[in-house]
């Protein structure tokens, strides 16, 4: 591996605001933390692209910035504004931020003649759309009918929280261009005791035995003495502490929100049902096969179809599983499973 | 109600007792629209009357609730991806009543439309038993590798298909270059049922739904007529050699077999009736809201109808009706009704944000206080009371 990648992200420009001292009346470039650290977390450098202004630049353009970078990413920000594609902005509020247009469409049109990767965020795509010719719509709400909602804000910005890597994003080796870190590292560090503990607890303990007596027979095992109502609440607090753990450990590499737990909570089930209800080991091993089947699906877009259809391949493989192994892969045949 | 009434009514069969409030149900249904703007006016409920158009909805998922309730009622097969079914349906209507197929242009008895407009355009009401019968067959496919599976396999298998199928329609844009459905715009405009011209200079029929200024009503009878014949159906269904096989199976289904039940038969009919409701449901519904997209059929419908028919009384054809018109009212306006309320009245608390928390509280609720369902199928309602029902077999 040679060097790391370096790729610019465009700027977004805070106008004079009045209510700053310091900068009532200038201007600043700026970049959003998320977006770094979404860019550095696959181990690019990332540089923020200011706009050159020719007679102050000593003949440095944009074009040098595209020359040096190997990657851009065009920010976010408010609609492009509709003179920049030739039409008048039907309502006077619409104008957008026409200087910045300029800025960006020239910076998209240096990269292109360089064909250099580009990637647009939100505003970045009508950019790129119109660099290349085309025109767009200037408001979907009113002029498309039935379309979706763009930004959801409950979603998308109010609620959003910065998590601190209680973990540091390190690396712990490197092996050509692949880095291996401490917060991946961390995952393994926590699962593997937790794993043990449980197996631990199921197969050894008397609370242990409990659970395994009710799942078999709930009414046997309360004429042998046992508690069953208990042992079922044992059993349900248990479940949430390892579901609260595994929240945990997903929160040192990924994203939240607020319905992430449903999504995993699906994939959990169905990891379990396809290792074999009530086999700790089978559990795992589902677990295992279906996130290496995501992986495959998602990394290798060459050969697989892609995210788009994750869901749909995990669940036909559970189904093809279950119909000629309804036991699941290590689950021993019982009248309820059979 | 005096003494005499008293004995009159328990000296009436009760044949005829059902019969009679069963009738009076429907006329008051049937005349609703009529009615409807009157109660609207009325004092403190008169702002909780749903209007003619949320009826039609709730009347849709009411039928998808009763279809449901043959598979999980009748015949004890949790299925937690119907949504699949609905999906079916409403694809089917999207398919064979719309321009998405441009490259043809072949019409058959489609109403209010110039006869040149591509894309394949044939009768609602065709389409309303094509995609009942098409629902039937993907019912059935679903079925046979399935159906031997027991309890939570069952159930997680039932949800891959409910969540396979949304996939597939979202991405099913691009097939080797073939757009079978749109992706995720979904298909749109989808035509509306109708009469024709000779119907409705003969009986004067509505011409086309659509065109007419009764639209809204329109459907709303046609949903109440199809809504009928599906209880109708499922009613003589429970009662039928069928019926009585699916609960011979949901009570012990080794007894069933043993007494010469032929299981995945008996099983696989109650997959496949009920998948057919939901694709007649969900045919009409994509016509009434002309269009079919796949950000309506998640998870959340499948587990809404379950709702439905848990709150109504598993296995009871009047439980489900009387849960899904509820939990429906409560879904399509209620619960923004009552946050308007409660947002007049100075309380900072918007329900619907919270609709499937509060689903699930009432679910909960009627578990611990009446775990039979609102309106108890009598056999169950039996077995609660005399304690026969066996706790270790589910």
């Amino acid at each position: 591996m040679s060097r790391r990648l370096r790729i610019g992200v465009s700027a977004r420009i805070q106008y004079g605001d009045a209510a700053k001292p310091g900068y009532l009346k200038k201007n600043l470039y700026y970049l959003e933390q998320s977006f770094a650290r979404w860019l550095q977390s696959a181990g690019v450098l990332v540089y923020l692209v200011p706009d050159v202004v020719d007679r102050a630049s000593n003949g440095l353009t944009l074009a040098d910035y595209a020359q040096e970078l190997d990657g851009l990413v065009l920010q976010g920000g408010s609609d492009i504004s509709p003179q920049t594609y030739g039409e008048r902005p039907l309502r006077p509020e619409w104008t957008g931020e026409p200087e910045r247009d300029r800025y960006e469409l020239e910076l998209v049109k240096r990269f292109l003649d360089l064909k250099k990767p580009i990637l647009g965020v939100c505003r970045g795509q009508q950019i790129i759309n119109v660099a290349l010719g085309g025109t767009l719509y200037q408001d979907t709400a009113t002029q498309q009918p039935g379309a979706l909602v763009h930004q959801d804000p409950s979603i998308y910005d109010v609620n959003y929280r910065d998590v601190p890597n209680f973990i540091p994003r390190t690396d712990v080796f490197s092996i050509g261009g692949v880095h291996y870190t401490w917060n991946k590292l961390a995952v393994l560090i926590i699962t593997i005791p937790v794993l043990a503990l449980l197996t631990w607890f199921v197969q050894q303990t008397r609370q242990g035995k409990a659970m395994r007596a009710v799942a078999q027979d709930p009414e046997a095992s309360a004429i042998m003495g046992i508690n069953v109502n208990r042992t079922i609440s044992v059993t349900f607090a248990l479940a949430g502490g390892l579901a609260g753990a595994a929240g945990i450990v997903y929160l040192l590499q990924f994203n939240m929100r607020y319905d992430t737990g449903f999504e995993l909570g699906l994939i959990a089930f169905t990891a379990a049902v396809l290792g074999g209800i009530g086999n700790l080991t089978g559990a795992v091993l589902g677990a295992m096969v279906i996130g290496f089947i995501q992986a495959f699906n998602e990394g290798l877009v060459w050969y697989a179809p892609g995210s788009d259809w994750t869901r749909a391949i995990v669940f036909g493989i559970l189904i093809a599983i279950l119909v000629f192994r309804p036991e699941g892969l290590l689950g021993e045949r019982t009248p309820e499973g059979a | 109600m005096n003494e005499r009434a008293g004995t009159l009514l328990a000296r009436t069969p009760r044949r005829v007792r059902v019969l009679a409030l069963s009738l009076a149900l429907i006329l008051l249904a049937v005349f609703y629209p009529n009615y409807v703007e009157s109660l609207g006016d009325a004092a403190v409920i008169g702002d909780f009357i749903p209007s003619v158009g949320s009826m039609v909805v709730m009347i849709v998922f009411t039928m998808m609730a009763v279809g449901l309730n043959i598979v999980v009622g009748y015949a004890g097969l949790l299925d937690l991806g119907y949504v699949a079914f609905y999906a079916a349906g409403a694809y089917t209507s999207a398919w064979f009543a719309s321009q998405q197929f441009e490259d043809v242009s072949f019409h058959f008895g489609a109403v209010g439309l110039r006869s040149d407009l591509p894309g394949i355009h044939l009768s609602v009401w065709l389409i309303l038993l094509m995609a009942g019968f098409f629902t039937l067959a993907v019912g059935i496919l679903i079925g046979l590798p399935t159906l031997r599976l027991r309890g939570d396999y069952l159930a997680i298998v039932t949800l891959g298909f409910g969540e396979i199928i949304p996939q597939f329609v979202r991405n099913a844009d691009d097939l080797g270059g073939f757009d079978l459905t749109h992706g995720t715009f979904g298909i749109s405009p989808i035509d509306s049922p109708g009469f024709g011209k000779t119907l409705n200079d003969v009986f004067g029929l509505p011409e086309s739904y659509q065109q007419s200024f009764d639209r809204t009503k329109l459907f709303y009878l046609t949903a109440l007529v199809l809504l009928l014949v599906t209880v109708f159906c499922s009613v003589r269904l429970r009662d039928s050699r069928l019926g009585r096989a699916w609960v011979a199976i949901r009570e012990d289904e080794t007894a069933a077999a043993a007494m010469g039940v032929p299981l995945m038969r008996t099983k696989t009919w109650s997959y496949a009736l009920g998948a057919f409701f939901g694709g007649i449901a969900g045919a009409f519904y994509a016509s009434f809201k002309s269009g079919a997209f796949p950000a309506d059929f998640y998870f959340n419908i499948s587990i809404f109808l379950l709702c439905m028919v848990i709150l109504g009384g598993m296995g009871s054809v009047w439980g489900v009706l009387l849960g899904g018109m509820v939990l429906g009212y409560l879904n399509v306006e209620g619960l923004a009704t009552i946050g308007t309320k409660m947002s007049s009245a100075g309380i900072d608390f918007d329900p619907t944000k919270y609709q499937f928390g509060i689903y699930g509280v009432i679910v909960v609720l009627m578990m611990l206080f009446r775990p039979t369902g609102l309106i108890p199928e009598r056999r169950h309602k039996r077995e609660m009371a005399e304690g026969a029902h066996d706790a270790g077999d589910e």
